[in-house]
């Protein structure tokens, strides 16, 4: 066996990023490990590669690295974590390492943590309905296992608490399963990973989750890589132990800004907003890794997180997100304001999977025509507010006045429900019913005759 | 009029508002009672409730960190046997009949790639093999300069060879080979650990 | 031409790879690189170097790893079996891909786009000694019930048939027939490699004069698209264009469908997998699959392929309609093609135009709508190919670099409005900017319906102009401030947009609505505003006309009347205008 060689001309440091020259037959894409003059090991990936040098990031960050006294060693193959039922209940940090003061699990299967694409053939159309309990998500944007679902925040709005209610909460009403839940956090502070862990501890899932940490002390490179070593255990789970997984990621912001960083220090053409042109692909590595497959048990369902800057849905960040996830939920700063919990916007939130994990056999038959009417009744109270904003509301017609009271009611009483209220999809439906009975029937046009002879209920909506 | 009847009519009429005030009264008293129980009936549900639902967190809180401590306290015996194991192994490697040998080959196997200056790195109880290797690689090969040096960064044993030229080091040294085998030496020893448990089990049974 | 080059890797920068050594190679020939022989196509030649962009995952490449090529350009293999496929962007197919490893695409897999084990039973139609040109028309087979495969000499051949074979099962590896040419025998077989970046010839390009009927109210009333036509479908996220492209790719009159899934989500690919063989066309019965081709490059898998996808899929098409088919083609979404465009420009260094596209997006996407188009082929018949291309323009606006460029190169415009998806008004297609330009080319096809199709459509077509003009009043001062007659045209302008504009396409009777339904229902709607409008200004009042049970009907129609019971909307029809009638204004002074 030959001796392995470490190499030691650096002709730069830029950033994450080291360039090392001298080298011979260094794979594009290999791991790299990378030791300070005192032999702390750091570990990096090559993102480019010719006959004299590599281009490599290092996941730790660069910091206190110099370039000279520091060793380079290529591995020669990509970047692996272990994977193992036994996993779960324990805290890592991004590439994978345990945290929490305990060794590594023995075992022998490594994944890599790119993971290959799923065959679009191989896939299984989600159709499994999730109760998550909560009124707005089950009610008008059902989540369904296998699906991307992220949720669109803002600074200080509880985004956390919602993901960690539908954590707490989730459940599949055609069979008695649990989640597994892996959450990885990505430049958050530690309150936020503790929020979880303790909010994971009381529900009594901890010991079948997985943390992964990368927080806001941590290099911001190693964000780059925490969702796909999650990822990565989330599919060996899912996809060879058959369990359903429940994949929380926050903040993919943090995470977009780490490749931004990352992009500008190889000097890359920037797109909008300064971020790389391939930030789509590159998100939809980490998001397409959900779903199910044909003649497999388990289910990987994520649930990214991401704060829009300045509330802005057309930044980069949400905006290509938005095309690559099945819906999004949306939290709304007015509803926040208003003190609703949980604030999910009613219309640019949606779940395009919804329409097939619904209905007759699913939830109830009139589920989706419930949402829908109250989509389009709610989209009106929109209009009228605004121009109940300008005219006065003593202008209004007679039906405006009732869309307002409809608005209301639909905020205060539909959205509006406790964090540890969990209310089955017949209580949401019924309260949506409620909600209708406000308006005139002839208001229910998204609705078929016989639903509305069944449930409409003008008497008991104003009781 | 007659006086008498006018008061008596007043008095009776006035004893009827009392008796009708104080029934009024009653009956107030009596629902606000109602509602107060009521209410602390409701409020007793609710802290019952509250209670029982931090009870049940905290056990499950409990139950959570006991399972995850005995995980973590069994990796971390394994782990501290394994390390022991390794120390153990590897403070006897000298006196191994076939530690010179490897040492001789490890140098000069990476010489052989180096044209010129080359430096060799031992751990400090290595330095009798010095001259030895410095000798062989001599007649090995036409390098300009060859240097020995000590290391004390080097504790368990093999060596560093140094291509000051081209800026490599090729790594032989012990520390280095273990760190790239920890994985399936740990799984070899986890799998030995684990039959001899199940062995002695059924022995035992 | 069959001559192994060979070079090796001197640099990796992604999927785009540097190599020297392969002498002679030309431009968009195939290299094979490293161990695994990763697909690649030559896109840049300077000096010794050749540029290769590899069209599947490369990690683990190293420079001095072997390149090798034969000296082919990319090609798409065409010929039977094509119908029903599913194919990723370099024509590798995913069904066989799956029986092969798995759930994943593992890279280096390399598999015959055609099952050369199927047997076909071909039919000839020449005899031997028979003079053939390019195009001619040698036998056929049947590929599916729907698609009868027609076997044409490929372009540039043309001589006299020396031999065919007689009717029977064949391989496409068989040899069918040998033509004698100028410049020695040719022999061909059922199918032939066609390189995907030149367009097949035809004879003459013609002007399309036929709608591609979708079904769908809001596009073949108001913004129709010819057959030979190209249009965008321009959308922020969540406004439906791939539910607008499903539609269009289910319910459409075209013979073929091709599918590009570019870029996109894995789950909408597998929708459209389970579905088609699902549904069946109402129109022959069968299962839609039958006349479907699909290319799926998702977001998920190597960029690079997902350039070349959209050439793949349009080079399926022309061979179709080269066979005098009317094919459709739907690419979703040509941004992720413009990006990918983008991401491999900035990695060979290119100089970018706008956001970072580069200079030549315009170009390229001129070159692949221009891809469509009715023409008379080589064979004399008729064919067509209709592109329609779903655009995403980051953050919903349109005045970026590819919603700008494609609307210089389409015809039809539909564009997406997200207040309408908000309030889940589908397709959310707006009347106020979306075009066509079709409307003259194809009014003689509707005229044959109904004689007056343009006049009603565009009657219909100004309440809602006027209704949006009315929209900013009411902003202002309230819809109560309008005079009578203006708040009926608002009244009008919601039931055109609830009982037309609006379809349910999950909705059995309305997600596809016959041009005879639709036209009706128009009528429906036009005897509703005229007839309602003399009475509201004779006095009558608009809630009163509200109030009418017809009135609130209208909105049912197309969920309740069949394509079939059409009769039952000119009863409708009675019945809505003698209810009008009898409403009378209060005497006055009331």
């Amino acid at each position: 066996m030959s001796a392995e060689i470490e190499y030691t001309n650096l002709s730069g440091i830029a950033g994450p990023l080291i360039f090392v020259d001298g080298i011979r037959g260094v794979g594009y894409g290999d791991i790299v490990e990378i030791r300070d003059a005192s032999g702390e090991l750091r570990t990096g990936q090559t993102l480019e590669v010719d006959e004299q040098r590599a281009v490599v990031q290092v996941y730790e960050g660069t910091s206190g690295l110099s370039v000279k006294g520091t060793r380079v060693t290529f591995v020669g193959r990509a970047l692996e974590i272990p994977v193992d039922r036994d996993m779960l209940g324990r805290v890592y940090d991004g590439l994978g390492r345990p945290i929490d003061g305990a060794p590594q699990v023995i075992t022998d299967r490594m994944m890599n943590v790119n993971g290959l694409p799923i065959n679009p053939w191989s896939r299984e159309y989600p159709r499994d309905f999730i109760q998550t309990g909560i009124s707005a998500i089950d009610g008008m944007n059902t989540l369904i296992r296998g699906q991307k679902l992220p949720i669109f925040s803002g600074s200080g709005m509880p985004h956390n608490r919602i993901a960690a209610q539908i954590a707490r909460q989730a459940r599949i009403l055609t069979a008695e399963e649990e989640f597994t839940v892996i959450f990885a956090a990505m430049g958050v502070k530690f309150d936020v990973a503790r929020f979880f862990i303790d909010s994971l501890e009381e529900s009594g899932v901890l010991t079948h989750s997985a943390i992964f940490l990368s927080l806001a002390d941590s290099p911001s490179i190693e964000r780059l890589v925490t969702p796909r070593t999650a990822l990565t255990l989330a599919e060996y789970l899912a996809f060879e132990e058959g369990m359903h997984v429940l994949v929380i990621l926050t903040d993919m912001t943090n995470y977009c800004e780490a490749l931004r960083e990352l992009s500008s220090s190889r000097g890359e053409i920037p797109s909008r907003k300064g971020y790389p042109g391939y930030l789509y692909s590159d998100l939809a590595s980490v998001y397409e890794r959900a779903g199910r497959l044909k003649g497999g048990k388990g289910s990987i369902t994520q649930v990214p997180i991401l704060t829009m800057p300045s509330d802005d849905i057309s930044h980069p960040v949400p905006d290509l997100t938005g095309y690559i996830t099945e819906g999004q939920i949306v939290l709304e700063r007015a509803l926040f304001n208003k003190g609703i919990y949980p604030p999910i916007a009613g219309l640019p939130s949606l779940s395009r999977l919804m329409k097939d994990g619904i209905g007759e056999g699913r939830t109830r038959k009139d589920h989706g025509q419930v949402a829908a009417q109250l989509f389009a009744s709610y989209a009106k109270v929109k209009r009228i507010r605004a121009l109940a904003a300008i005219v006065g509301e003593e202008e209004l017609s007679d039906l405006d006045k009732v869309y307002l009271k409809f608005g209301t009611a639909f905020e205060e009483i539909f959205l509006r429900q406790d964090y540890e209220e969990n209310r089955s999809i017949e209580q949401t439906l019924d309260i949506g019913w409620r909600m209708l009975s406000l308006l005139p029937r002839d208001e229910l046009y998204r609705i078929a005759r016989e639903d509305i002879q069944k449930y409409y209920m003008p008497e008991a909506a104003s009781a | 009029m007659d006086n008498t009847s006018l008061e008596n009519s007043i008095k009776r009429a006035s004893e009827e508002m009392i008796a009708e005030i104080r029934e009024k009264e009653a009956r107030e008293l009596g629902r606000l009672d109602e509602d107060y129980a009521a209410e602390i009936e409701r409020f007793r549900k609710t802290m019952e409730a509250e209670t029982r639902s931090r009870m049940d967190q905290e056990l499950s809180r409990l139950e959570n960190r006991a399972v995850l401590e005995r995980k973590k306290l069994k990796l971390t015996t394994v782990e501290r046997f394994i390390q022991r194991i390794v120390e153990d192994v590897m403070r006897g490697i000298r006196s191994h009949p076939r530690y010179r040998q490897f040492l001789m080959d490890a140098a000069a196997g990476a010489a052989a790639q180096i044209p010129e200056n080359v430096e060799v790195r031992l751990a400090p109880d290595d330095g009798v093999y010095g001259n030895e290797i410095d000798e062989a690689l001599r007649i090995a090969g036409d390098h300009r300069q060859i240097r020995i040096e000590a290391d004390a960064a080097i504790g368990w044993g093999g060596c560093l060879v140094v291509d000051s030229a081209r800026g490599r080091i090729f790594n032989r040294t012990l520390e280095r080979i273990y760190f790239r085998k920890a994985l399936q030496i740990r799984r070899k020893v986890l799998q030995v650990l684990q039959d001899r448990t199940e062995g002695k089990e059924s022995v035992t049974r | 031409m069959e001559k192994l080059l060979t070079g090796k890797v001197i640099s990796v920068n992604g999927p785009i790879v540097k190599s020297v050594g392969l002498s002679g190679i030309r431009m968009y020939d195939i290299a094979e690189v490293g161990p695994d022989r990763l697909i690649g196509e030559v896109i840049r030649l300077a000096e010794e170097i050749a540029i290769i962009q590899v069209y599947e995952d490369n990690t683990g490449l190293k420079p001095g790893d072997e390149v090798i090529s034969y000296g082919r350009p990319l090609s798409v293999l065409l010929g039977p079996g094509l119908i029903a496929s599913i194919y990723d962007g370099i024509q590798r197919p995913l069904v066989g891909i799956s029986e092969a490893c798995g759930s994943y695409i593992r890279k280096g897999i390399k598999l015959s786009p055609l099952n050369a084990k199927a047997k076909w039973n071909f039919k000839p139609l020449v005899s031997s000694g028979a003079k053939v040109g390019e195009g001619a028309l040698v036998g056929e087979v049947q590929e599916s019930p729907l698609v009868l495969h027609r076997l044409l000499v490929p372009p540039g051949v043309s001589g006299t048939l020396t031999r065919i074979a007689p009717a029977g099962s064949y391989t496409i590896e068989e040899p069918i027939y040998l033509i004698d040419t100028d410049a020695g025998a040719y022999e061909g077989k059922l199918a032939a490699y066609w390189p995907v970046r030149r367009p097949r010839p035809s004879k003459t390009r013609k002007k399309p004069f036929i709608p591609l009927v979708t079904g769908q109210r809001v596009i073949d009333t108001f913004f129709p698209i010819a057959r030979g036509g190209t249009a965008a479908i321009p959308g922020g996220f969540g406004t439906g264009k791939t539910m607008t492209q499903h539609a269009l790719a289910k319910w459409c009159n075209a013979d073929i469908i091709v599918y590009i899934g570019c870029g996109e989500r894995g789950n909408e690919m597998t929708d459209v997998l389970t579905d088609f063989p699902k549904l069946i066309d109402e129109r022959n019965g069968r299962p839609l699959i039958e006349r479907t081709v699909m290319i799926a490059n998702t977001s998920n898998m190597p960029v690079p392929a997902r350039e070349v996808s959209i050439y793949t899929g349009v080079t399926i098409a022309e061979y179709y309609r080269d066979m005098g088919y009317s094919v459709a083609v739907m690419a979703d979404s040509t941004s992720r093609w413009a990006e990918a465009l983008r991401e491999l420009a900035s990695r060979l260094g290119d100089m970018p135009a706008e956001e970072g596209f580069p200079p030549y997006l315009a170009t390229r996407l001129a070159e692949f709508y221009e891809r469509a188009g009715l023409v008379e082929t080589l064979s004399g018949k008729d064919g067509d190919i209709t592109i329609i291309g779903a655009v995403s323009p980051p953050g919903g606006d349109f005045s970026e670099p590819v919603t700008q460029h494609t609307s210089r190169f389409v015809r039809c415009f539909w564009a997406l409005d997200k207040t309408l998806a908000d309030a889940r008004h589908y397709p959310s297609i707006s009347w106020i900017d979306s075009y066509t330009e079709y409307l003259s080319d194809i009014e003689d096809w509707w005229k044959n319906l109904d004689p007056q199709w343009l006049t009603t459509r565009n009657e219909v077509m100004n309440i809602l102009l006027e209704d949006h003009r009315l929209e900013q009043v009411v902003k202002l001062v309230g819809s109560d401030a309008l005079p009578p007659a203006e708040q009926y045209i608002l009244f009008c302008a919601e039931s055109v947009k609830n009982a037309f504009l609006q379809q349910n396409s999950f909705d059995p009777q309305d997600k596809f609505c016959s041009p005879e339904k639709q036209l009706r229902i128009l009528a429906s709607l036009l005897l509703l505003y005229k007839k309602g409008l003399e009475q509201v200004r004779a006095g009558v009042s608009v809630k009163e006309i509200a109030a009418l049970e017809e009135a609130s009907r209208l909105v049912r129609l197309k969920s309740e009347i069949s394509n079939q019971d059409i009769g039952k909307i000119d009863e409708y029809m009675n019945r809505l205008e003698q209810k009008l009638a009898s409403l009378s204004a209060p005497s006055k002074g009331a």
